[in-house]
């Protein structure tokens, strides 16, 4: 009776496995699309940490106007006002982390060799994306939901007992599932303040704060004696910094429009996994968004080539 | 608080733009140009403070340069009349770091910073 028993379970657990799991293709077009999240996760951190060291370099214009013992201390603040905002930079952003921290997550879970992939980084992801999201929900009024992390940690802890492809499967839909309203709430909340700081607030500021400086400069030294020695390498100095803001620029709005990208693949992707089929192609928004971050990888290049031609 | 912040950092770089503007050959020397390089140096220093992402940590500090903004700011009124402008700008500028600080102090009661 009991190997009768046993033979049925045998017979039927395929069977029920093979409803519950998703094919190859369909966990490769996770991969794909975690991957390409994480690697969008880099930017705005970038652009932030390249606002700070343009107004670093940008308050040196008008160094020589200062008198002699104030002109010191004015090195120092800035060096050390550049030295805390980037250290601040780090963390400036919680809902970026989370995004990252979840792009880490779905990697891992939907790799190839997911058991071998687990080291002691993958184990703290769980606890990592929910103390994240406790910070996020305690600065903002859209509380983003926190089962996140509960999920992965118990993923992780099943890993190198008994799990198996299927349940791999199922933990991925339960994770994207899960994932989508944290994904489009963190979305609309960071393309909103990169807009209103950086667009709006901060890059205008910048370009004020270069004229203003210039301006400055050129009002402290007697016209002919700037003409003769100072105004070639002046202007250059002044040309390449209006390139950097420009790149810049470009380079936040391109971040900016991305965003919207990663939150409409994740919906196509969310709709791709509900039943077990083949994924012929990459899916279309999964391509827009790689487009587009291929784009900014491109602008990325540019900004830091700018940045060393200017040290 | 990103509202407040951002709209505090862009009327720093302002009123920076209206002190530097009377930074200029004609006063260079000038017990006049002390008090306005102090102030440029202030100024400056405010503004790395208010972009910071731990608003908690630069509290005391920021209260420290609103206190020298303010003295600094006396000395022109009571000395310099042309410079009407940047006392008008600074005064503008203090009452909006002036509401940050509350915001900051009130946040960090609240347990929120």
């Amino acid at each position: 009776m009991t190997t009768l028993k046993f033979l049925l379970i045998l017979c039927v657990l395929p069977f029920i496995a093979g409803c519950a799991s998703l094919t190859k293709t369909q966990i490769e077009s996770v991969n794909t699309y975690s991957c390409l999240l994480e690697k969008y996760s880099e930017y705005p951190g970038s652009i932030i940490e390249e606002f700070i060291q343009i107004k670093y370099d940008v308050e040196q214009l008008n160094t020589g106007t200062f008198n002699d013992t104030a002109v010191n201390s004015k090195l120092w603040t800035s060096y050390y006002g550049k030295k805390k905002a980037l250290k601040d930079a780090e963390k400036i952003d919680v809902g970026i982390k989370v995004i990252a921290e979840y792009a880490s997550a779905l990697v891992m879970l939907s790799s190839e060799d997911l058991s071998n992939r687990v080291d002691k980084g993958s184990k703290k992801l769980g606890s990592n994306i929910n103390s994240l999201i406790s910070q996020y929900n305690l600065k903002s009024d859209k509380k983003i939901p926190s089962g996140i992390g509960k999920l992965i940690t118990g993923v992780v802890s099943l890993l190198g007992s008994s799990y198996v492809k299927q349940q791999q499967a199922t933990d991925l839909k339960k994770f994207i599932n899960e994932g989508d309203s944290l994904i489009s709430m963190l979305t609309d909340a960071i393309k909103t303040e990169l807009t209103k700081t950086v667009i709006n607030e901060w890059l205008i500021a910048l370009k004020d704060d270069l004229k203003n400086r210039q301006v400055n400069f050129l009002q402290n030294i007697p016209h002919s004696e700037y003409k003769v020695y100072l105004a070639n390498s002046y202007n250059k100095e002044v040309a390449l910094l209006i390139a950097r803001i420009d790149n810049l620029e470009q380079l936040a709005k391109k971040t900016i429009s991305s965003i919207e990208k990663i939150k409409k693949a994740h919906k196509q992707l969310l709709v791709h996994i509900q039943e077990k089929n083949e994924i012929k192609a990459v899916l279309s928004e999964t391509q827009n968004l790689y487009l587009s971050v291929k784009d900014i990888y491109i602008n990325y290049q540019k900004l830091t080539t700018s940045q060393s031609s200017t040290k | 608080m990103n509202s407040e912040k951002t709209n505090t950092y862009k009327q720093v770089v302002e009123a920076l733009k209206v002190v530097n503007s009377f930074r200029t050959y004609g006063n260079v020397d000038t017990p006049e140009r002390a008090v306005l390089d102090e102030m440029a140096l202030v100024l400056e220093a405010l503004s790395w403070e208010i972009i910071s992402d731990d608003m908690s940590k630069v509290l005391d500090s920021i209260t420290l340069k609103l206190t020298d903004l303010k003295r600094l700011n006396k000395k022109i009124n009571a000395s310099y009349e042309h410079l009407k402008r940047v006392s008008d700008k600074i005064t503008q500028v203090a009452e909006a770091v002036g509401v940050l600080v509350g915001i900051i102090t009130r946040a960090i009661s609240a347990g929120l910073l």
